[in-house]
């Protein structure tokens, strides 16, 4: 073998040479051939960094109507590397910016440490103001200003939750997302679609070097820079229908809190969802975000909760469409059998367990006991599942998990099974009666709206899950748009008689001269519905559920309803009668103008 | 003494001192910092740690060497579970150390043990294998830090020590070749230009046939899969990545400071502006600007000629150190020397690289010459061990 360690070690050498050389090449060519140039620019000018904006993508409704729009206006900002925050320049910068001197300082210091990253400190500000900024820039050295749209919501309160509102990123976000690129004084999505959907719509911000005399006056780009072009953000189409959302809100116009959802359920896209209470979005497009947020988040009805999506409730009755799923699913009943009959309540172990209608039920079937949602009737179910396989198939329906929505944040809600009660109240500590409340869908259940959407649209399709949808397409500026597809999650784990003896009680519940959801009833479409009634503790009055679908037999349209405090389920089934009516009405306009 | 070699030792001294100024007018005229006192007192450090290296004989270490590798893995990973965010600094009170300065020495000494050892079965496929997951270890450790440019410093000191002791270049090259298909691949056009260098290095070598196809399958494997995976990733991910690898692409931060550098550099022309009368020296960047950009301040303060003189010292001992290897009879003394020569240079290189503007930022002092406790003494013991093997370069 040729070479010897001599060799070996001269070629180390000779490597180390060549590197040096390298180095000294590079070294003449910034010292000597554009020494002029470096020169020029250390002595007389200044680089800037100058930012360019990217605009934040809009959000428009299944038909291409604006939720979401960009208003170009001027953010004013400090560039710490040039500003000083004397006495003087604060005092005359606040009079006329209109801000208080003691939180430009505070801005000023809680950035500072980036040198070169323009710390932004009014956004909004109008033309006028940024000509007097411009007439006097020797006056306010590191004072920048850009244009930089804000967000405006021509709907103002409609759809606030879903499309969550935009914000100055925070200190705790900026460390997390200082990688993606992001900086002080970015804007990003702090709820919502907007937060969901922050990396898309955001895009990417462009940049470019500038020399800049000691006068201010901006010289042209350094030689041997690029400027780095914007990437605008992607817009969004939503699947919501303006019109069919402006119905919802107006279906709620009364509610002081609750939840409504309308999703198709043969595809899972939402059509409308209302939370209340809610905000109006254009408050949060200043800077002075943070305090907005804080007094809304104090209040005590949380106006800023996304009831559809964060609130947690116990189904109640509309559960029983688990009970009896999954009591026909295992062969324990069919439609037709009937049980012993309700006398207003059963003893079980060492206690009553009443049903909601003192006076008793009697004798029912399958299909009766669910329109009349009589409790006696689905303990008994109860009892012959078990604990262990209610909780099986309830968590085959998808329940204690997240459902995906792109919405953010969202709660997973709770199913309670044998290893929780046993931490909870020890191994001995809970009876099997606990069985009889989940069945009635009382208890430490929780769900939250949307968990139910889902599961009441794959009851209507025949068993199909589909992963509720609120993007319908992604329309990037300089690329061809991305179409979202139904998403298939999973199928329901009951028979197709079990779901076609639910939809039968349902239709019944409507429809039924017995029915508890008889307030539904419309005529021209057929309506199925369950109602449900969850019992809050400390004595307040109960929730008021209803889920329904409609036509019947051939569903479109899945509405959840949710509203706090407001009592039985009966009671508030005229609210998914108007949503209905309307509903029908506007299709019926829509297929004329077709 | 005739065997002591003064060279080096005046070499080393005359730069740190050199640095000790630099130091002082990098800080100049915010000196309340009085860096430049602080690494006099490195300095001081330094020396002892020289002698030391002098008087312990190199049997030592050669015995010590597994201890020597444990124990500063230890270390490393011990920054791993420090309260607080993962940096590269041991908190000891007063002095904060930084393990990774000396991990460069004991991954040349763990090297140097093993590959002579293992002298008889170098081109062994399971030998070059072991090299490899030594030196990957301290290198997954360091990168967590995160400290790229020390990691990379590691797999230098694996290629320089398996080349000196024999493996064939061919193996190093199929070794090296992954990276490179997975950076070329980024381009389909230079990729496949590398693809056909690849090829024609290994038929004119003539390896064993299954090494030529394993290598050549495995390069195809990794140019397809790499384009293919990325375009995979969301475009924050993509982004996180490439910010790791080049943080000069923050233009904000590290980015702005680099073009500050290149102003620095080039503003300093031939002559340089004199001593503290540097402009983006005062005005710039704090805190790098005494350690990863201290070239630019060097640079502009007295220019060309400066950077040639110090970069003329700096060959000076590279090549005496280069020198005692090959005179030296103790192999062992001749693997160490080398490699301290590696990264000696590699240092080098990388710092005033990056300073230029040829390279990504990665954050590698300049040696003898940055401000920093932990490099200075390091690199003054890693002098000292050169200057112990040239004292006894005749003996086996």
């Amino acid at each position: 073998m040729g070479l010897d360690f001599k060799d070996k070690n001269k070629i180390v050498l000779y490597a180390f040479i060549l590197g040096f050389v390298l180095l000294g090449l590079k070294l003449f060519y910034l010292q000597v051939s554009k020494y002029e140039y470096y020169n020029k620019l250390s002595q007389e000018n200044r680089i800037r960094m100058v930012n360019i904006k990217a605009t934040r993508g809009e959000i428009l409704d299944r038909n291409g109507n604006p939720l979401v729009l960009n208003y170009p206006t001027y953010t004013v900002s400090l560039l710490p590397f040039e500003f000083s925050p004397t006495e003087e320049v604060v005092s005359s910068l606040a009079e006329l910016l209109e801000l208080d001197e003691d939180y430009i300082i505070e801005r000023f210091f809680k950035y500072h440490d980036k040198q070169y990253s323009p710390i932004p400190i009014k956004r909004k500000v109008d033309f006028e103001t940024i000509s007097i900024l411009e007439e006097n820039n020797l006056d306010y050295p590191g004072v920048l200003h850009e244009v930089d749209p804000i967000r405006v919501y021509p709907y103002n309160k409609m759809a606030c939750h879903l499309i969550g509102y935009t914000g100055e990123i925070s200190v705790g976000e900026l460390r997390e997302r200082y990688v993606e690129g992001l900086k002080a004084g970015d804007w990003v999505g702090k709820q919502g679609v907007e937060k969901h959907m922050d990396n898309t719509l955001r895009g990417r911000d462009g940049y470019k070097l500038l020399e800049v005399k000691v006068t201010g006056e901006v010289v042209g780009q350094v030689e041997g820079t690029d400027e780095i072009d914007a990437q605008p953000g992607a817009d969004l189409w939503l699947t919501i229908d303006t019109h069919l959302q402006m119905v919802a809100e107006s279906v709620f116009a009364h509610v002081e809190r609750g939840a409504l959802i309308a999703m198709d359920p043969r595809n899972g896209e939402i059509l409308a969802m209302v939370s209340k209470p809610d905000y109006d979005l254009n408050i949060f497009s200043s800077l002075i975000s943070d305090t907005i947020w804080e007094r809304l988040s104090s209040e005590e009805t949380h106006p800023m909760l996304n009831r559809c999506v964060q609130g947690t409730y116990p189904p109640a009755s509309i559960f029983k469409i688990i009970t009896a799923s999954a009591a026909i699913d295992k062969g324990y009943i069919t439609s037709d059998s009937k049980l012993q009959p309700c006398y207003g309540s059963i003893w079980y172990g060492d206690r009553y367990f009443r049903c909601w209608k003192s006076s008793g039920h009697f004798q029912l079937n399958l299909i009766q006991a669910i329109a009349q949602s009589c409790d006696i009737y689905f303990y008994q179910l109860g009892l012959r599942l078990g604990l262990d396989e209610w909780v099986e198939y309830t968590n085959k329906c998808m329940f204690g998990q997240k459902t995906g929505i792109e919405i953010t944040p969202e709660m997973s809600g709770f199913i309670p099974n044998r290893d929780y009660y046993n931490s909870r109240y020890g191994r001995r500590g809970w009876g099997y009666g606990v069985v009889f409340n989940l069945a009635i869908g009382q208890g430490e259940i929780l769900v939250t709206p949307i968990q139910l959407a889902q599961f009441i649209s794959a009851t209507a399709n025949g068993g199909r899950i589909f992963k509720p949808q609120l993007v319908k397409k992604i329309v990037p500026v300089y690329d061809s748009p991305k179409i979202s597809k139904p998403l298939l999650v999973g199928t329901l784990p009951f028979s197709q008689q079990a779901l076609q003896a639910v939809r039968l009680g349902m239709i019944e519940a409507v429809n039924g001269e017995m029915g508890t959801g008889k307030g539904a009833y419309m005529e021209g479409h057929l309506v199925a519905g369950k109602t449900g009634t969850a019992q809050v503790p400390h004595g307040q009055v109960s929730h008021a559920l209803f889920a329904a679908f409609a036509p019947a037999y051939d569903p479109e349209v899945v509405v959840i309803i949710i509203l706090e405090n407001a009592g039985s389920g009966s009671a508030i089934a005229y609210l998914v009668r108007q949503f209905m009516e309307y509903y029908f009405q506007q299709r019926k306009i829509e297929y004329a103008t077709f | 003494m005739r065997r002591f070699d003064l060279i080096i030792f005046v070499t080393v001294i005359i730069i740190a001192l050199i640095g000790i100024i630099v130091i002082y007018g990098a800080t100049y005229p915010s000196s309340s910092l009085a860096l430049h006192k602080k690494q006099a007192l490195f300095f001081a450090f330094g020396l002892i740690a020289m002698v030391a290296g002098i008087l312990i004989p190199l049997k030592v270490h050669y015995l010590f060497a597994y201890y020597y590798y444990g124990l500063t893995c230890l270390l490393l990973s011990a920054l791993l579970f420090q309260p607080g965010e993962v940096d590269r600094w041991i908190d000891l009170g007063i002095i904060n150390f930084q393990p990774s300065e000396l991990a460069k020495l004991v991954l040349i000494i763990t090297m140097s043990r093993f590959l002579l050892d293992q002298k008889k079965h170098i081109n062994s496929f399971k030998i070059i294998l072991i090299s490899f997951l030594m030196t990957l270890v301290p290198f997954l450790l360091v990168i967590k830090q995160p400290d790229l440019g020390t990691g990379l410093v590691f797999f230098v000191i694996l290629i320089v020590m398996l080349f000196l002791s024999g493996v064939k270049p061919l193996y190093i090259f199929v070794g090296v070749s992954t990276i490179l298909s997975l950076i070329f691949a980024f381009h389909w056009i230079a990729w496949a230009a590398y693809f056909v260098l690849l090829i024609t290095i290994m038929v004119l070598s003539r390896p064993p046939l299954k090494l030529t196809a394993v290598t050549i399958l495995g390069n195809l494997l990794i140019g397809i899969l790499t384009p293919f995976l990325w375009n995979r990733l969301h475009e924050y991910q993509q982004e996180r990545i490439l910010g790791f690898l080049d943080p000069g692409r923050d233009p904000f931060g590290t980015g702005y400071q680099l073009i500050q550098s290149k102003i620095a550099l080039g503003s300093g022309g031939i002559t340089g502006k004199g001593f503290l009368n540097g402009t983006q020296t005062k005005l710039a960047f704090l805190p790098a600007k005494a350690t990863d950009f201290i070239f630019a301040t060097l640079g502009e303060q007295f220019g060309l000629i400066g950077e040639i003189v110090i970069l003329g010292l700096f060959l000076l001992l590279l090549y005496r150190i280069v020198k005692i290897a090959i005179e030296s009879r103790n192999t062992f003394g001749k693997l160490v020397c080398t490699g301290i020569a590696a990264v000696i240079f590699v240092q080098i290189f990388v710092n005033i690289g990056v300073t230029a503007g040829i390279m990504p930022v990665t954050g590698l002092p300049l040696p003898l010459i940055s401000y920093g406790g932990t490099s200075l003494v390091v690199t003054m013991f890693m002098i000292g061990l050169v200057l112990n093997v040239g004292l006894h370069r005749w003996e086996y």
